[in-house]
């Protein structure tokens, strides 16, 4: 019995991690740190093979990440070049024109255990309350720039919502490298070239690097990237392919200067004739890209888009980006675990790519095989790390299908496809009732999905009848009251840029 | 913006509660409080009787959860201590249940990583303190939940929903009139009378009167999930007491409760017809408790496929019927409550919504039914056809990945809704004896850290104990104390 057992007298568990871009040295970092003594960590990586080194959005979950491993958040930001983020301004999704953000946190406040949505929908048929966006602190403070971390109870406006941060990627792996070889993580330069397996189970037993070095394990665990090596290639874990919900598959990045000296609290993501392009506000520069079909957009077309509308004087040439929408279908085979791209991918919309590396770490390190691997550890690890790609995946298609936009072949197809069954269900119930059904698991809770429908057109046909129950008068001077409340206390946090300076100031004191 | 198309749907214009005990009166004073232009009736059994055989309503316990709906619905904690000689408890004391004899307790509030939680301690010592909400307080995760004299508490809803303006009415549910979609009109009552409603609220008890009338409802069997079909409560309370806990001890017949009260003690014993007849049960009751027998209860362990169907929703006994091993049946009752509140369906009735409503009941209601299930892991020292029974009984999927999982390394997993809290699961679990797995983390924590874990909670123990006061005096200071 383990409960008996200490650690003392164990023998480590060898864990071979193959890849050392952002998912292999935070897999590294976590496991070593959470795990101790129960594991041997060794990490192979190749120059060769480069870091796709974009801007980076993240959700606040990633700070959680960070708290796990006892990094603080100035030393993290220091080493990345991070700023804040309080949300995701939609631009021209819905409609050309529009535009929402996505908070980090909900809208208004419930009132008798009723969804303040179900309040604004009366007071918007009545014309009685300003738009949606008006009873958000992370909105109302990103639209002016401002940002100051939550304060005080998560019932209250003050402590109500999160953040997260924009950081420089190609940063984040060599900070975790520091933290991670100071716990012990052993670290191997150069290509593999074979993978050796044991022939009569199919686990791989070791891995055979160009130089000869043979570096074996117990564990192995592939952040090789889209190329998948052990996961896909070697263990043939079938792909599962989401490009005819999820048709973008291509991104022409381009970094470009900053402009002035306002450095926006958000991402934005403005909708375009065959995708969306991002911007990510770092300090000193600003990531851009174009995220596009390439059934319906040639990459020169793609690249000169880019450079057109990024607005700013652009650091490098445009770089092209491929990759399709899917997953592997099963995460785990044998003694294999993918984490990061090797394991799937979903496109930077809602800025998840980390959080589902950060996810799957976190669920590795739950069912840590202690004492060898059985199938009922495989089988826990995969439904759960399913569920997380599915919730995102049905998430993410909303952007694209809820749309009133027919001026490109693009956003037409968008509108017409079949969405998956479970988003049909999730669609017909909002448009209904004014309801999202709630889930335990999984990002993406009903405050996300109310920003994004109702950001995007979706307006319900009927809402709770108990949001009839106040006078006109009552409901319009509480939602005044509000959005009053709301733009004092935004108005009261100091410049986003302005906060970023000081902390500067501060680590070079 | 698109032309603004939102349609006001209708708040129904009258609900009809049907039921004489807790769960009615629960029900109607929380739809009177959130409907106040709803006419609502509520329509009792002559006399304003409980249907005896409703454990849900016969039920003087039950959870936390109950604290949390009476806040929500004005229900006030001192008018249930002054009036219906309310008391508290601080978890569930299980004897017998172990081959080797030990006892273990389910504490309310949080479990504690290293050995029994804050409720645990306070309860063993017989002391007692409010939880206190500051972090950092050894109070600061402790729950708690009441006890009362079923007949007074209902007799307080019932004052509540009179002033709420509830119309009270009496007669039992015999034939109904429906409209064209089929949704009922009207309920014709054995007295002749009619009670007209948009909606209507099955709490009647066992057999779902009401219910019944509105279609043919699908009962689901849970007689392989759980062994107790019959209970023989005592026929007197027996004399008063202040116990911090409720006591469920397993014997060869089935088990026995005994839950202290200032009212007085209430006890009985649970067991399966058709291993122990009545006659058995009888003498059994008597020899374990020295207590005459009362009236026979039987129950059909299951539930309503769908608790919601047409204009009708059942709650209660009405809804799901099982052995009250720590009075669950009023907890999920209350639970399907809070969930009537959350999604309180609009006019006219959204077939979505009300999908939405059976879809979540019934996950409670199978979780629920798994808490019980997963007692019987547990295997007492004694061999005997109960017992043998309970151990061929039959796990759901969900049941069994949490028990594996628990076994592998002591870890819950996560199901979309939880009807007991994780902190109710981990001390069943671990109590139990349902061998426990060391979570990896913890495991690399290695000794001293966990030594450490230990030695602050052993601290925060000592803080709790000294905050708290022996549970008479602290009552006795609390009913003194001017009415609030």
């Amino acid at each position: 019995m383990i409960a008996s057992q200490g650690p003392t007298g164990m023998k480590p568990v060898r864990v071979v991690i193959a890849g050392g871009g952002t998912a292999g040295w935070m897999t590294a970092a976590a496991l070593s740190s959470q795990l101790a003594s129960l594991v041997d960590v060794h990490l192979v990586e190749s120059a060769e093979i480069g870091i796709v080194g974009v801007g980076e959005a993240t959700i606040p979950h990633m700070r959680e990440f960070l708290g796990t491993l006892g990094i603080s958040e100035r030393a993290f930001m220091a080493a990345t070049g991070a700023t804040y983020k309080l949300g995701i301004r939609f631009e021209d999704f819905g409609a050309i024109g529009e535009c929402y953000t996505h908070p980090f946190g909900s809208f208004g406040r419930e009132l008798d255990g009723l969804g303040f949505h179900h309040f604004h929908l009366r007071a918007r048929r009545e014309g009685l309350a300003a738009p949606l966006d008006a009873f958000s602190l992370p909105v109302r403070a990103a639209m002016l720039g401002r940002f100051a971390p939550p304060a005080g109870h998560p019932l209250t406006l003050e402590g109500g919502y999160g953040y997260a941060y924009h950081f420089d990627a190609a940063r984040l792996a060599p900070f975790l490298r520091t933290f991670a070889e100071s716990h012990g993580v052993k670290r191997t330069e150069g290509r593999i070239t074979e993978v050796q397996r044991n022939s009569l189970t199919g686990d791989v037993t070791a891995l055979r690097l160009e130089d000869g070095t043979v570096i074996s394990g117990d564990l192995f665990v592939d952040c090789s990237g889209f190329r998948s090596l052990l996961l896909g290639e070697t263990m043939a874990s079938e792909w599962e392919d989401w490009s005819r919900w999820l048709a973008c598959d291509r991104a022409a990045a381009l970094p470009c200067a900053a402009q002035g000296t306002v450095i926006e609290p958000q991402t934005r993501a403005i909708a375009m004739t065959a995708g969306w392009r991002w911007r990510i506000p770092l300090r000193g520069r600003v990531g851009n890209g174009y995220v596009y079909s390439s059934a319906h957009l040639t990459d020169d077309e793609a690249c000169a888009q880019i450079l057109a509308s990024a607005g700013a004087k652009p650091l490098a040439d445009p770089r092209v980006l491929r990759f399709r929408a899917g997953r592997r279908r099963k995460s785990w085979v044998r003694n294999v675990v993918g984490i990061g791209l090797a394991s799937g991918f979903l496109e930077p919309l809602e800025s998840t790519s980390i959080y589902l590396a950060q996810i799957a770490i976190a669920r590795l390190a739950d069912l840590f095989p202690v004492n060898g691997i059985e199938d009922a550890d495989r089988d826990e690890f995969n439904r759960l790390v399913d569920l997380e790609y599915d919730r995102i995946r049905d998430f993410l298609i909303l952007h694209y299908h809820a749309t009133r936009r027919s001026d490109s072949p693009f956003w037409q197809d968008m509108r017409a496809m079949a969405v998956p069954d479970s988003l049909t269900g999730a669609l017909e119930l909002w448009r209904r009732t004014a309801r999202i059904a709630p889930h335990a698991q999984g990002l993406f809770h009903e405050p996300s999905w109310i920003a994004v429908l109702l950001g995007q057109g979706i307006v319900p046909e009927g809402y709770d009848p108990r949001a009839d129950i106040a006078a006109a008068g009552s409901l319009e001077r509480a939602m005044g009251g509000l959005a009053k409340e709301i733009d004092r206390l935004a108005r009261a946090m100091p410049a986003h840029d302005e906060v970023l300076r000081q902390q500067e100031t501060a680590h070079a004191a | 913006m698109p032309p603004d198309a939102t349609q006001s749907r209708h708040m129904p214009g009258s609900v009809a509660v049907f039921g004489g005990g807790t769960v009615a009166c629960l029900t109607t004073v929380a739809l009177a409080r959130a409907l106040p232009r709803t006419r609502v009736t509520l329509v009792t059994p002559p006399g304003g009787s409980c249907n005896p055989t409703a454990l849900a309503d016969l039920a003087h316990t039950t959870w936390p959860g109950l604290a949390r709906l009476h806040e929500r619905i004005g229900i006030a904690e001192d008018d249930i201590l002054r009036r219906a000689s309310g008391s508290h408890c601080l978890g569930l004391r299980y004897a017998n249940w172990r081959t080797d004899g030990a006892e273990w307790i389910i504490g309310h509030g949080a479990a504690s990583p290293s050995g029994p939680g804050i409720a645990a301690a306070l309860a063993r010592a017989g002391r007692f303190a409010l939880p206190d909400g500051q972090p950092g307080s050894p109070l600061a995760g402790l729950d708690y939940t009441l006890r009362f004299d079923p007949r007074a508490y209902r007799a307080g809803l019932r004052s509540i929903a009179n002033r709420l303006g509830t119309t009270m009415a009496e007669g039992r549910p015999a034939a109904a009139s429906h409209n064209e979609t089929g949704a009922i009109t009207q309920v014709i009552l054995d007295t002749g009378a009619q009670i007209a409603a948009d909606l209507f609220i099955d709490a009647t008890g066992p057999g779902a009167g009401l219910i019944a009338l509105a279609g043919q409802p699908q009962w689901i069997d849970w007689q392989d999930h759980l062994p107790v079909n019959r209970l023989l409560p005592a026929k007197d309370l027996a004399r008063p007491g202040l116990s911090m806990l409720d006591r469920f001890e397993a014997c060869r017949e089935g088990w026995l409760w005994t839950s202290p009260g200032r009212d007085g003690t209430r006890t009985g014993l649970a067991y399966n017809a058709s291993l122990t007849s009545d006659a058995e049960a009888a003498d059994a009751l008597l020899g374990h408790t020295g207590a005459s027998p009362g009236e026979v209860i039987a129950i059909t362990p299951g539930r309503l496929e769908k608790a919601f169907t047409g204009n009708v929703i059942a709650l209660g006994d009405a809804a799901a019927q099982f052995e009250p091993i720590g009075w669950c049946n009023l907890h999920l009752a209350v639970r399907a409550i809070e969930l009537l509140l959350e999604i309180l369906p609009g006019l006219p009735i959204d077939t979505l919504e009300q999908y939405e409503f059976n879809r979540r009941w019934a996950l409670l209601a199978d979780r629920t039914r798994d808490f019980l299930a997963a007692h019987y892991t547990a295997r007492p020292a004694f061999a005997a056809p109960f017992w043998q029974a309970a151990a061929r009984l039959k796990h759901s999927p969900e049941l069994i990945l949490t028990l594996r999982e628990f076994a592998r390394r002591s870890r819950l997993p996560v199901f979309e809704e939880e009807s007991l809290s994780r902190d109710a699961w981990l001390q069943l679990l671990a109590g139990n004896g349902t061998p426990a797995g060391m979570a990896p983390r913890k495991l690399a924590m290695g000794h001293a850290a966990r030594e450490k874990e230990r030695a602050d909670e052993d601290r925060r123990v000592a803080a709790a104990l000294h905050a708290a006061a022996p549970y008479p005096n602290w009552l006795a200071n609390r009913l003194g104390a001017p009415s609030s």
